[in-house]
């Protein structure tokens, strides 16, 4: 593969990888932002990490 | 000084906040499974977001504009080939759907299950050896950062270490696990808004964009700064190598923690699977800004440690800058606390207690609680949080004393090595393969681990290496790929020599998910 075909290769593959990762960020942080309040608020209630990961799986 | 009062606040405000989080997680912490794998009840996103913050902290910014500084775009392959490697996890739950199945906390606790428990205090002194050495550049390459990005006189260096380090033991030692995942939920947004708005200013300076770029890499590197076949600093054998350690490189503690700290195993793979949308980008970005750095200043001499960092500090706005500087506050903090924590409770778990234990001579039987005749939960927590200071404290000596072999990127490759040559063997084998047995786990730690190690040495004393080993310290991909290869094949021939002798313990995974 001659050179200039890795130039246009890299800027392509570079602005793939750049959308990937910011969509992701964006649907995760949307996702996860119920999960985290839901930890706090089990946290503020004097639950511990295990006993609010196995209320969860009874619900 | 680079940075307004403006930019200073937002980083204050958001350090604030960090510990206030971690001090309340305090008291969801009622066990050892609680304080190391957050009661493994992490739902998919908030593995994913903390996972991704692991991965990306502010050493891996570094040592990844490094590579993009010196090299160009080649590096770029790196990120392809953790897209395909994590896409192979993602899909076929490779090590980390096993791992979660046998609800193990520290990779080593896998070769009590599996071999025994001397296999597992060996496992955990190497991983605890590899593990502390590869972090050991963590802290000052993250000082670097804060040195160049605010334009603080050098000599500073090793306060702004030292400091940030305090910070980061404070919070970790409050909620461990807990704390971990809460802050790096917060730390995944502010690090992907850093990301943006970095690489958005630096698409749109005059100085630089993609074109002036390219230019700048071909001026000064040539093809081979296109080319990754070409280039003789990677090749087929450094694709070949990152392959093996995208594949292998789950088994690092740090890593594998979150899937262990998933709900269940099928959760475990699928963070995997989501994640791999992002590690094209976690690599690419900061190299792109290596390059950036490369092209404003137009001198390839420079270190490229504080290089990037002042070229990001002299062309971002105010606002901007302080949000960058809370990115990647929030990057330095997000890799030390899982590393700080994973480490200790390695050291714990895998050396200390399984100690404790055989001079007990209490069972190989795992408690209700997750101990295993060794120490109580409580003390394990005591312990673990002991361990963190002293591994701190070790840390900020290391990093103000040591000299870098080549470059940062190669140094957590080769120290990360020899953990993972070993791991072939005893993990990946162990897992699928039913001949693997406690002879073959033994020799395949060892012989894996004096690679790299024996590289490491070499390097320090070159002058006495003799000739024919030389190309072995010129090229650290060639080690990886030897300790590699002499991990899984110590394995496969001892193992098959002594099935006799020493039968395997079987591992039953038919009710998995």
């Amino acid at each position: 593969m001659d050179v200039e075909t890795w130039k246009a290769l890299w800027k392509i593959i570079f602005i793939v990888a750049s959308a990937m990762f910011y969509v992701v960020v964006a649907v995760v942080a949307f996702k996860g932002f119920g999960d985290v309040t839901q930890m706090m608020r089990n946290m503020s209630a004097g639950q511990g990490a295990s006993e609010s990961a196995a209320e969860a799986k009874r619900r | 000084m680079h940075l307004s009062w403006i930019d200073y606040a937002i980083v204050l405000v958001y350090v604030g906040g960090t510990i206030i989080a971690g001090t309340l997680a305090r008291g969801a912490i009622k066990g050892i499974s609680d304080f190391l794998v957050a009661g493994r009840g992490l739902k998919t996103h908030m593995a994913v977001a903390t996972m991704v913050s692991t991965g990306l902290g502010l050493v891996t910014v570094m040592y990844m504009a490094e590579e993009g500084f010196k090299y160009g775009f080649v590096p770029f392959v790196f990120g392809i080939m953790a897209l395909i490697t994590t896409l192979i996890i993602g899909r076929t739950g490779f090590i980390v759907s096993r791992l979660r199945y046998l609800e193990v906390m520290t990779v080593p606790e896998f070769y009590e299950m599996k071999y025994t428990r001397g296999v597992r205090l060996l496992g955990g002194i190497i991983l605890t050896l590899a593990g502390t050495l590869n972090m050991g550049l963590f802290p000052i390459l993250g000082s670097k950062f804060v040195v160049g990005f605010t334009g603080l006189d050098k000599e500073y260096v090793n306060y702004v270490m030292v400091a940030m380090l305090i910070i980061v033991v404070f919070y970790t030692l409050m909620g461990g696990m807990v704390s971990v995942v809460l802050t790096d939920f917060a730390q995944f947004v502010l690090l992907a808004l850093g990301f943006f708005f970095g690489t958005y200013i630096i698409f749109n300076h005059p100085q630089l964009g993609w074109e002036n770029m390219v230019q700048a890499v071909q001026l000064h590197k040539g093809d081979i700064g296109f080319d990754p076949i070409a280039n003789p600093a990677y090749g087929i054998s450094m694709i070949l190598f990152l392959f093996c350690v995208g594949l292998v490189g789950v088994v690092w503690q740090p890593e594998m923690m979150r899937p262990l700290s998933a709900e269940s195993p099928k959760v475990a793979r699928r963070v995997f699977w989501i994640s791999a949308a992002t590690v094209m980008g976690r690599a690419m970005v900061p190299m792109f800004w290596g390059i950036a750095a490369l092209t404003y200043f137009g001198d390839p001499d420079l270190d490229p440690h504080y290089a990037m960092p002042e070229m990001l500090g002299q062309i971002l706005p105010i606002g901007i800058a302080g949000l960058m500087m809370a990115g990647m506050f929030a990057a330095f903090m997000s890799t030390h606390d899982s590393y700080l924590l994973a480490w200790s409770g390695v050291i714990v778990r895998d050396v200390i207690s399984p100690i404790k234990a055989m001079l007990a001579g209490s069972s190989g039987e795992r408690e209700e609680d997750g101990t295993w005749g060794g120490l109580s939960s409580e003390r394990e927590i005591y312990w673990v949080r002991a361990i963190v200071v002293i591994l701190a404290a070790f840390l900020a000596i290391f990093g103000a004393l040591y000299q870098l072999p080549e470059t940062a990127f190669r140094f957590m490759y080769v120290t990360g090595s020899i953990y993972f040559s070993g791991a072939v063997g005893t993990i990946v084998l162990g897992l699928y393969w039913k001949k693997a047995n406690t002879p073959g786990a033994y020799t395949a730690l060892v012989l894996g681990a004096l690679v790299p190690l024996n590289f490491l040495i070499m390097t320090e004393n070159q002058e006495s290496v003799p000739a024919f080993l030389l190309p072995l310290v010129e090229n650290s991909n060639l080690v990886g790929l030897t300790s590699f290869i002499v991990g899984g094949l110590a394995m496969l021939i001892v193992a098959s020599l002594t099935q006799r002798s020493h039968p395997p313990r079987s591992l039953d995974f038919n009710d998995m998910d």
